[in-house]
Order: structure tokens, then sequence, then C-alpha cells
């Protein structure tokens, strides 16, 4: 890379830094608690993946100007500048290593949030030309298509022509004044079209209208996960844009973790403004139809089961009672993992990592993790509710030879509906 | 004779079958579609289930087996994908569902679910104005449905 | 120099140096972290980020218990030297007299058997954080030769101060001048190392509690 780029790199780190990111390292005191949260520390035991290490070079930034003490140790030649090097070795810990699943920010006892740190180093090492080539080709996807995995508007027309064809439903695109626009993860496009008959039977069957846009469909932000706020701000503003022009009143982030948080809390604050509609993770949605009797199910599942809390929505999105409480409607047999809800582990694919190809061997490590809180519970069926999680935790477990089917929350909830007669869809 | 005219029959003529038979017939529609793929760990699989005498560690076996091809067939998160090149995916997925224990759910059948993977296979290769061949699928999982069900009759299982 | 001088001088000219650059270090320290300010967040919020970030002040002194059952002698150790450095600083009698004098503020304090206790004990917890530091790879991994001056003007004070307490080594007068330099280090070399974080723990906790309050999410 160029001395250059190194420079943008720096300096956009610099321009990260804010007063939390300063008390932060101001508070440090290396005590090494973040690394016993971190599944890529626990797993593989290299010291290198203590979280608050992942951050070294912009805390030496912040230290050499920022601080009169820091600025002093740089002129006297007793500290290093950061360099093309630093920008190599911390590559593969800043992306690879780190899935911005936040457990470290909430061990930490002077209270550093050392997952959000992790997401500004980023920014810096992005411009700098440091980011995993998956990760660069899934971000320019979505710039230019519309959509990281290069997901076509024909693809979602093709699955909306196939629901209307197979079940009588129809998801109606560009209906202006609809109650809700719904997003779809390329994922669940390209591997799990159930979760769009999900939405359809349950929007039905709640009596709610709502509409896909064709402009707008995609709901994952590759910008926040490689950590390029200017690309992250354009791709929530063609949500914005969508949700505006067709005048709904609430936008309905899918069965993803990041997606979620990026449209819901960090995107008002790319965009600069406000938005005027809500913004609520499909599981929020349901849990109201829940409490407003909008949700009628029937029979409950015998299998024992256990809920995989996708990080985004537990640790920085706050829906934790939702999946249980939908859950308790179709089974009898939950059981909650060791530890779980906020104190969840990630399943290793969070953040980017499994955008990253060079990053598959970490992340079966980081899996393990996941697979001792499985062993330990021994369940028949593991629910979750965002697509990434879901094909990490079924690779996981193929890996291991364990027989644990992984479901998606939604479409659980679907498969119990309560059809009724003059409804159309499955009689 | 029996006939399958429409999806409504057809869901209705799966749904009274055993699980044993569901299995049968949905292998059968796999089948129907396993041209899409050409991961030839699948019709071993198929095979499992449409003998009569597999072992329940045999269809443990073939199930892992579809497992691992829908997996290997997936589309990686943010990875460059084509919807055109999902077909193995689904067939997989199809054949996954037709070689477990039971359908996940209470409304869904095994064999419709295993269906509806296959239309999905060929939803994939339908071009954006031409929904023929999937209707070719839809068609032709009503006819193996009930020529299955018109060929237990003559073997005298109803 | 004779030690009653040293004495004089330890309590005199040299005690007002290290609380000059203690206080104007730390306040600097602070204002480098506050005037570098915050965006406001635009989101809609679920809660409210002023009662999120006072109560992750105080909860985040209590560990999660997935994180103690991993690290128990370490966060116990952590406790103990806190709570030890803490007693012996604030509840001696001697200590308190000198807040009385210095700032008029005064409070009951614990029985000198108790603090002579509580002093070894902390002594005992800094040699064992030694000890973890240098054995646990993280740690060692982490630490650097500013982890280790902090560690040493940080022991430094308690063992003169028990020194002195219990007469050892030097008469009492040499070990009572030592033991108020040492603090003097302390205080001079606070504000350049980490030992910040006796401040700025508060801001951490308040900038990720406020966050998480204005989200809805634990912290």
């Amino acid at each position: 890379m160029s001395s250059a780029s190194i420079e943008k790199g720096i300096r956009m780190i610099r321009e990260q830094i804010d007063a939390p990111i300063a008390s932060f390292f101001s508070s440090c005191v290396h005590c090494g608690m973040c690394a016993d949260a971190c599944h890529f520390y626990v797993q593989t035991g290299d010291p290198r993946y203590t979280p608050i290490n992942k951050v070294e070079p912009m805390r030496r930034i912040w230290e050499q100007e920022y601080t009169l003490w820091g600025r002093i140790k740089a002129t006297l030649g007793l500290s290093r500048k950061v360099n093309a090097q630093d920008f190599e070795a911390w590559e593969e810990l800043v992306y690879d290593g780190c899935s911005l699943c936040g457990r470290c920010s909430l061990v930490c006892p002077v209270g550093n949030d050392i997952s959000d740190m992790i997401r500004k180093i980023r920014e810096g090492f992005a411009v700098a030309g440091h980011a995993p080539e998956g990760l660069v080709g899934a971000t320019r996807r979505a710039v230019e298509i519309g959509s990281p995995m290069g997901v076509r508007l024909s693809a979602l027309e093709a699955q909306i022509r196939h629901l209307k064809h197979d079940t009588g439903l129809d998801a109606p695109l560009d209906q202006a004044g609809a109650d809700y626009l719904v997003l779809l993860s390329s994922m669940e496009i390209m591997n799990f079209p159930e979760y769009l008959e999900a939405i359809a039977r349950i929007m039905q069957q709640a009596g709610k209208t709502w509409t896909i846009s064709s402009r707008a469909f995609e709901a994952t932000n590759s910008g926040v996960q490689i950590g390029v706020s200017d690309i992250a701000a354009e791709l929530v503003q063609r949500v914005v844009d969508a949700a505006e022009e067709l005048g709904v009143k609430t936008v309905i982030s899918p069965e993803c973790g990041h997606a979620y948080t990026a449209i819901r809390f960090e995107g008002p604050n790319l965009i600069g403004r406000p938005y005027n509609f809500r913004v609520q993770h499909i599981l929020e949605v349901l849990e109201e139809f829940r409490q407003q009797g909008l949700l009628k199910t029937k029979g409950k599942e015998t299998d024992r089961m256990t809920f995989h809390d996708p990080c985004q929505l537990v640790r920085k999105g706050g829906v934790i009672e939702a999946p249980r409480n939908l859950l308790g409607m179709v089974t009898d047999s939950f059981v909650e993992m060791r530890d779980h809800a906020e104190m969840n582990w990630c399943c290793g694919g969070g953040g980017g990592v499994s955008a990253n190809e060079r990053a598959d061997e970490l992340k079966s490590k980081a899996f393990n993790q996941k697979k001792s809180q499985l062993d330990e519970l021994g369940v028949d069926t593991l629910v979750t509710a965002c697509a990434n999680c879901r094909i990490t935790l079924e690779e996981g477990l193929e890996r291991n030879d364990m027989d644990i089917p992984v479901i998606g929350l939604t479409e659980m909830l679907a498969d119990h509906l309560v059809e009724e007669p003059g409804k159309g869809g499955e009689t | 004779m029996r006939t399958i005219e429409n999806d409504d029959d057809l869901r209705a003529a799966l749904t009274q079958m055993d699980v044993t038979d569901q299995r049968h017939v949905a292998a059968l529609f796999v089948e129907d579609v396993l041209e899409y793929t050409h991961d030839s760990r699948l019709r071993h699989a198929l095979s499992v289930v449409i003998r009569a005498d597999a072992s329940e560690a045999e269809l443990k076996a073939a199930h892992r087996t579809a497992r691992a091809a829908a997996l290997d067939a997936h589309a990686r998160c943010g990875a460059d994908s084509d919807w055109s090149d999902q077909s193995p995916y689904f067939v997989a997925r199809a054949a996954e569902a037709a070689t477990g224990k039971n359908a996940k759910g209470t409304s869904s059948t095994l064999a419709w679910l295993v269906a509806m993977q296959c239309r999905m296979a060929t939803c994939c290769l339908a071009s954006e104005t031409d929904q023929e061949s999937e209707e070719n699928t839809c068609s032709a999982q009503r006819r193996i449905a009930a020529e299955f069900i018109n060929s237990r009759k003559d073997n005298g299982h109803e | 120099m004779t030690a009653d001088a040293f004495l004089s001088f330890a309590r005199g000219t040299g005690f007002d140096w290290a609380l000059t650059i203690f206080v104007f270090g730390m306040l600097l320290r602070l204002f480098e972290v506050l005037s570098l300010g915050r965006k406001p967040d635009l989101s809609e919020g679920r809660g409210s980020g002023v009662q999120g970030g006072l109560k992750t002040i105080v909860t985040r002194t209590l560990p999660r218990a997935a994180v103690f059952a991993r690290e128990p002698v370490r966060i116990i150790n952590g406790y103990v030297f806190h709570i030890g450095f803490l007693a012996v600083l604030f509840l001696y009698e001697p200590h308190i007299e000198l807040f009385d004098a210095k700032m008029g503020l005064s409070w009951p304090g614990l029985p000198t058997g108790i603090i002579n206790a509580l002093g070894v004990l902390t002594i005992f917890s800094l040699l064992l954080a030694l000890a973890l530091r240098l054995t646990s790879p993280v740690l060692k991994f982490l630490s650097t030769g500013s982890d280790y001056l902090a560690w040493l003007v940080t022991l430094l004070p308690v063992l003169t101060g028990y020194l002195a307490y219990n007469h050892m080594l030097l008469p009492y007068t040499a070990m009572l001048a030592v033991h108020i330099l040492s603090v003097e280090l302390l205080m001079v070399v606070a504000p350049f190392t980490k030992l910040t974080h006796m401040f700025s723990f508060m801001l951490a906790r308040w900038y990720q509690g406020y966050r998480a309050g204005h989200r809805g999410v634990e912290s």
C-alpha cells in the first residue's frame, strides 16, 4: 500500500476519535477481562485476539495526537508512529478476528465500548486499503447492484411469482400508503425464501398492508460492516427515500442482526437527520402482533429447543424478550443456553466475518464456543432470527457432526398460524 | 384411478399419507428435478428413502449427506451470487427435507415442503417472463403423487 | 539532610508540587477527553441515555457471572486491592486528619489494627496482581512498561506506610518521609499513566451506559 493511503487511514482513524473513545483509552488498565469475553481469544488462546489489542493502532494515534504527554513522548522519540506494517499486522485482527458481537463491551469493568472502537478503527483500515477482499466485493456490489450478494430485482420478482402461484399469497411491490415497508436480506432471498412466504402469511392473518420497494429491498449494510460511513449512509438513504416516497409508517428490518442496528440506530446518525417513520425488527413487529392478539397459532412443537440470540439484536438492539415470548406460543420445551440473551456467544460469522473467505478457519474455531454451549444443553432443534447466524450455525454443526436442525423463528411461527377460512393462502 | 387436478388436491392427498409414504413421494419429487444438480451424493441419498427396507441409521446418513450437499451449494453471505445458479441448492434442500424425520411446524406436511423446495429450484431457472418450467414441475408433482397413490392401491395398501 | 528536614520537605514543598501536578495533570487529562466532544444521537431512543449512563457508572462495579466464572481469582483480587487501598487511604485516622487540615473535611476512621491488616492484604493483592500479570498469557502480552510503573508507584505508598507504622527497616521519621514521598511519586505519575482511570472510568461507563440507555439495551 502506498504511504498516501496509509496517511489517509491514519487521518480517518484520528477523525473517529471523540470523547467516548478518548475516555475508553484513558480508562483501560490492561486487566485482560475482555479477552475472556471474546470467542476468538477463548477458542484460539492467542492473546493477540484480546479485544482491546485490536484497537492498539488507534490507541497510539490517540495518545500521540490528543494527549500532551503523548505528544511529548512522540517528540522525544519515545513512541513510534503507526505505519504500513501496523496496518498489515492488524488487518486480520480488526476484520477476521472480530465479529463486532459486543460481548467485550459488556464485561469491561471500566465501561469501555471496545466493540464500537473496533467498528470505528475499521473506517481507517478500509480507507487505507486494508480491508478483506470479500468485504470489499460485497460493498461494491451493494453500491452498484443494491445487494452485497449481487441479488437483482428479477430474482425477487421470480420469488414473488412463485409465492403467488403456489400459495395464492401476494408480496406487493411499491404499494404506496402500506402499513409496513418490508426489507429483506440477500441471504433470505438466495437461501431462505421461506421467510418471504412467512411474512406474507403473517401479514395476511394480522390484516396489515405491506409492501416491498423495488428500489430498496436490501436491508443489510456492507458499509457499516467494512467501515465506510459514506457508503453506509448512501445505503441507508436508499431505504429512507423509498420509505418516504411510499409513505409507510414503519420499516421492518428482517431476520438479520446487523441490518437492524444499521438502519435502526446507526442510520439516522449516518444520514444526519431523524426519520419520519419507525424502524422495527421483524421480531418486534411479531411481538406487537402477539400482544394485540393478531398472531394466532395452533399446536406446539415437542422437540427440545433453544434460541440462539443474534448478537446485534440482544447486545446492541435490545430485542431480548420478544423471541422468548414468541417461542412460548409454539413450544413448551424451550430451554436456555447457559450464556444467553445479552451474554450470548456469537456464532462466529457476524460483523462481516462470514463474507470474508480467508477468515473461514478462524470462524470455525470460534464456533467451538457455540458448540460447547449446545453440547452442554443437548437440544433437538436450534431456533434463531438471522439468516447469517443460521447458515454459520448449520455449517458449524455439520463440521462437528452434530445433528441439530436450525430454523428461523418467523418461519416457525408462520408454520403454526391458524389458517382462517376465506382468507386465502393454504387450506 | 385417482387424479390430482390442482395444488389443493395435491396438498390434501399428501397430508393424508403417513410419513414413510410422504418421504417416498417427496423423494420422487426431488428425482424429478435432480437434473438441475451435479451433486451425485443426492441420488444415493434419495435411493435410500425410496427403498422400503432402509434402516433408521441409513436414513440418518442419507439426511446428513443431503444436508452437507445443501450447505456446499448455499450462497455465501456477502459473496457474489447468481439467482439462476441457486437450483442445485434448492434441490439439495429438498432432498434434505425428504430424508428428514418430520416436517417442522404443524400446518406443513413434509412432502409439501419438499414440493415447494423443488418448485423453487425450477423457479431459479425460469426466465423473467417464462413461468412454463415451474408449471411443468407442478404438474409433474401432481402426476407423481397420483401415480404413487394409484400404485399403492393396486398393491392393496388401501 | 537530616530525617527531620527530609520529612519537612516531603510534607511541605514536595507535597505542594506533587499535588499541583496531580490536580492539573488530571484536569488536563479530563479536558483532553471532554474537549473532543461527541455528536448527538439522532436515532429514535427507546429509553433514557442519562438514566443508562448513571446506572452503568454504578452497576459496572460488579462483574457479570459468566466472566466471573472464568477469572474468579483475578476479579476477587481486584476487589481486595481496590477496597484495601481505598480503606487504608481514606479510613486511617492520621490520613483523615490530613484531609481535615487540607480541606476541612473529616469522617470516622477504622481502628488502626484493622487498617494494619488491610495494608498487609493490599500488599499481598498487589503481589498477586504482579504474579498474574507475569504469568497470564493475555496480561503478559498486554503489559507495557507503564503498567509495571503504575504497579510500582501504587505498591510503594502502601508498603512504606506499613513499614512506617510498624517501625520497620528505617527509623520512623525517615520512613514516614519516604512514605510521603512515595505518595507524591504516585500523584506525579498518576496523570501520565493508566492510573487516570481513577477518574476517567466514570466517563467511560457514562458514555457506554448513555448509549445503551438510549437504545434500551443492557450495559
